[in-house]
């Protein structure tokens, strides 16, 4: 690690709170931070080195955040934040990913599990939804947090409640609300012929 | 006022969720007799049924998605210092089996390992399990958790049965002929029997669930693998778009 992207004590904590009430240079900051260990994060999702690791990313996340804050527990509230914002330099992170590769996330066919093969399609859908989130957070951010932490950062209904403070039924009510939105934004019949397609490649 | 939104989800995505697990000629009835009178509940749940059926799996599919943890191990890697992997066995309900070397006391051993959903839950039965010390029965020794780079994985360590199992040979060579099924059946009722008596059922006992192993007598001995483990094993429902983990 450079000397550059080392937090000093206690850094993370107030970047967060920063972050927290909107303000954007804490999140290059941040970002700039979380990077290293997020790309980390995407690898062992995509290309699968030993293939079927159990990786729970909150057990990751929990530790980039202990690793960065330098905190021996974690403060639930600074979590909640930390949460949030891995979701959000992941989504940047990806779509970053893929639009510099027009599209395609190309990594070496071989390496890739038939997992993530399967999700590739997925990529131009990830890129509109990408378009369409920032509208969806101003409008209701809780939603916007909801397909950050499941679509782009794959976490479970309880992982994701948990990580917003949210009763899980709460949660799961904003995620369908969230879908519909973008579902209804979103070109309904290319995607489903894009679907179709890929229920025939397989 | 927050907590009678947040009542109103809870209830709204409760029987959401239990319309959705139902065949869809069901759904409509389902709603109508729990929702009562309640007209505008069922009708916002009735255009949410509708919005699940147009939306399909539309991003239920996240762009990362969770390895699903089919192969955690491979030959040759020394797990918790002390297990030597040698081959992959199969896979069962709870997940891969392997055949491993116990290091430390040098004898071989099956590792069965949880997949990531049975991370930490493994039903009472199996460790009621390790308390059954028969012949005819699986060992379980113990359980643990092997930290790797990328997560932990929890692992059952047992008694390794060479052999096949009763299913395959069946298939290989027929049917038995009662002489010969008699000294197993034998064998699994006393196995059973042991089990009953420590409170452990096995709840899915069947021709696959059960070892032949040659004995050194040159008779064939019956172990009965997966104690308990069946229930771990039962699918789960996977259509709702929901994911608890």
């Amino acid at each position: 690690m450079t000397p550059d992207t080392k937090p000093v004590r206690g850094e993370i904590t107030e970047l967060l709170h920063r972050w927290g009430s909107g303000d954007h240079e804490a999140e290059a900051r941040l970002f700039e931070l979380v990077e290293p260990d997020l790309y980390r994060l995407a690898q062992y999702y995509m290309r699968g080195e030993r293939p079927g690791h159990t990786l729970q990313p909150t057990d990751l996340l929990n530790e980039m955040y202990l690793k960065l804050s330098g905190a021996k527990d974690v403060d639930w509230r600074d979590r909640r934040h930390f949460f949030a914002l891995a979701a959000r330099a992941m989504r940047r992170f990806l779509i970053d990913y893929a639009r510099s590769r027009g599209g395609q996330i190309k990594l070496p066919l071989d390496e890739l599990t038939p997992t993530v093969k399967t999700n590739m399609p997925n990529l131009e859908l990830a890129i509109a939804i990408d378009r369409l989130l920032d509208e969806l957070g101003r409008e209701n951010p809780d939603q916007c947090a909801m397909v950050e932490l499941k679509y782009f950062l794959g976490l479970t209904d309880d992982e994701a409640a948990e990580a917003l403070h949210l009763p899980l039924r709460t949660a799961q009510r904003r995620w369908l609300e969230a879908r519909k939105w973008l579902f209804e934004r979103l070109e309904p019949q290319e995607w489903k012929t894009r679907e179709s397609d890929k229920t025939n490649d397989s | 006022m927050e907590d009678q939104r947040v009542g109103q989800d809870e209830r709204f995505v409760t029987l959401l969720e239990a319309a959705l697990g139902m065949p869809p000629d069901q759904r409509e009835a389902f709603l109508m007799s729990v929702c009562g009178d309640d007209l505008e509940l069922l009708g916002s749940l009735q255009q949410e049924l509708r919005w699940e059926e147009r939306m399909g799996n539309f991003l239920l599919d996240p762009l990362l998605r969770r390895q699903s943890i089919e192969h955690p191990f491979k030959p040759g890697d020394l797990i918790t210092t002390r297990f030597r992997i040698v081959r992959e066995l199969g896979e069962g309900g709870m997940g891969v089996i392997y055949e491993a070397v116990d290091e430390r006391l040098d004898q071989r051993r099956a590792l069965k390992c949880a997949k990531p959903g049975f991370q930490m839950r493994l039903p009472p039965e199996a460790r009621a399990a390790m308390r059954v010390t028969h012949d005819n029965v699986c060992r379980v020794y113990e359980f643990h958790t092997a930290e790797t780079d990328h997560g932990s994985v929890d692992f059952l360590c047992m008694e390794y049965v060479e052999g096949e199992t009763l299913a395959d040979r069946i298939r290989r060579q027929g049917p038995f002929r009662p002489s010969q099924a008699e000294p197993i059946l034998r064998q699994l009722c006393l196995g059973l029997e042991a089990a009953h008596q420590d409170g452990l059922l096995h709840r899915d006992l069947k021709s696959n669930n059960v070892m032949l192993a040659p004995s050194r007598s040159g008779n064939l001995r019956a172990v009965i693998m997966d104690f308990g483990l069946a229930r771990d094993a039962a699918p789960s429902f996977e259509a709702a778009p929901f994911q608890q983990s």
